[in-house]
C-alpha cells in the first residue's frame, strides 16, 4: 500500500462488534489518509461523527448511498 | 443496534426468533436475582435456534469463586453458547478481575465471546462500581459488556445510570473493540435514548412479554416484533430521536 492510500470499510457486515475499533485501528496506520466508510443507519452515523471529533479527524463527505450512508473520513 | 431477548425454556425462545430477534438469551428467573439455566435447556434451544442467530447464556450472579465460575463458562462454551455473561454483585475489584481472567483462559480454541457485566444499581447490594465495567472488561481480556440491573421494582437502568454516562462508557468500550450490551428493564419509551447512546445490543425481557410481566408473563413473538419494529424506526431515521432530544432540553 502506497502512502495516503484509501480504504473503503463496508460496515454493514458489522454486527455486534467492530465497526469503530476497525475504524480507530485503520487511522493508527500511518499509510492510511482517508477512509470511505458505508454504514447502515442513524446512530451508527453519528457514532463515527462523534468518533472523528474526539480523534482530531474531519468527515469530508457524506453522501447518499443506496438507502444508506457513505462517508468520507480525513486523517 | 441488535435486539437481546431472554428466554427461560425453548417455547420462548422460538417466540423470540418468530419476532426478530437478533439474539436470543437463556437465564433462570427462578435462582435468586439472576440465574443459570441448566444444561440441557440451553442446548435444546441453540439446536432449535436458527444457526444465524446468536444464543447467549447468563451465568447472572456468579460468586466470589474463580474455579466454580470459570468451569460455568467452560460449559457455555461447550454448548455452543455465541456469548457467556457473568455478572458480579458483592465482588471487588480484584476478585472480579481474576475471574474474568480465568473465564477467558477457560474460553481459549472457543468461538464463544466472554461479556463481563455489572449492575447499575449494584450501590444498593454492596456490589462494585458499574462504571468500572470497561476497565475490567480490557484488563480481563473480555470480548464484552453489558450493563444491566438486578431491582425489578418499576425501576430501570436510566434510573440509576444516565444518558450520559452509559453513552461514555459504550464509546471507550466500542474504541477498545468490545462489543457493548444494555438492558435492565428497558421499555419502548426508553428506545429514543438507548438509541442516541446506540450501543451493539439492547437487551429486554419484560417488554417482550405479554401483558409486560416478566415473571408472570411469556415472550410473545408479537410483543417482539413491535419492539424491532421501533428500533429499526429509529435507526433508519424514520422517528428522529435527536431533535426530539434537543426540544426535550429546550423544554427544561
Amino acid at each position: 500500500m502506497t502512502v495516503g492510500s484509501d480504504l473503503e470499510i463496508d460496515g454493514r457486515r458489522k454486527s455486534c462488534i467492530g465497526l469503530i475499533a476497525e475504524l480507530e485501528k485503520a487511522m493508527c496506520e500511518s499509510n492510511i489518509s482517508r477512509i470511505t466508510v458505508i454504514v447502515q443507519d442513524v446512530p451508527t452515523k453519528i457514532d463515527i461523527y462523534a468518533w472523528a471529533k474526539r480523534k482530531g479527524h474531519r468527515i469530508d463527505a457524506e453522501t447518499p448511498y443506496d438507502g444508506i450512508f457513505k462517508m468520507g473520513i480525513v486523517k | 443496534m441488535m435486539l437481546m431477548v431472554s428466554t427461560q425454556d425453548v417455547e420462548e425462545a422460538l417466540e423470540a426468533v418468530k419476532g426478530g430477534a437478533d439474539i436470543v438469551d437463556v437465564k433462570n428467573l427462578k435462582e435468586i436475582l439472576v440465574g443459570s439455566n441448566y444444561p440441557p435447556v440451553i442446548k435444546e434451544v441453540r439446536e432449535q435456534v436458527p444457526k444465524d442467530i446468536h444464543v447467549s447464556v447468563t451465568l447472572g450472579v456468579a460468586p466470589n469463586q474463580p474455579g466454580t465460575v470459570s468451569l460455568a463458562v467452560y460449559g457455555a462454551a461447550a454448548l455452543n453458547a455465541t456469548s457467556v455473561k457473568v455478572g458480579f454483585l458483592q465482588s471487588d475489584y480484584d476478585t472480579a478481575l481474576k475471574i474474568l481472567k480465568e473465564c477467558k483462559s477457560s474460553l481459549k480454541g472457543s468461538a464463544t465471546k466472554l461479556i463481563a457485566a455489572t449492575f447499575a444499581d449494584s450501590h444498593l447490594y454492596g456490589g462494585i462500581d458499574p462504571t468500572v465495567i470497561v476497565r475490567l472488561s480490557k484488563e480481563s481480556g473480555s470480548d464484552g459488556i453489558l450493563i444491566d440491573t438486578l431491582t425489578k421494582d418499576g425501576r430501570n437502568l436510566f434510573d440509576f445510570l444516565g444518558e450520559a454516562k452509559l453513552r461514555e462508557l459504550v464509546e471507550e468500550a466500542k474504541e477498545a473493540g468490545m462489543s457493548t450490551a444494555l438492558s435492565g428493564a428497558l421499555k419502548i419509551k426508553n428506545l429514543d435514548a438507548l438509541t442516541r447512546i446506540n450501543p451493539d445490543i439492547v437487551g429486554v425481557r419484560g417488554a417482550a412479554c405479554t401483558n409486560n410481566d416478566r415473571e408472570g408473563g411469556k415472550v410473545s413473538g408479537t410483543a417482539v416484533a413491535n419492539l424491532k419494529n421501533e428500533i429499526t424506526m429509529r435507526l433508519q431515521g424514520k422517528i428522529d430521536v435527536y431533535s426530539q432530544k434537543e426540544n426535550n432540553v429546550a423544554e427544561k
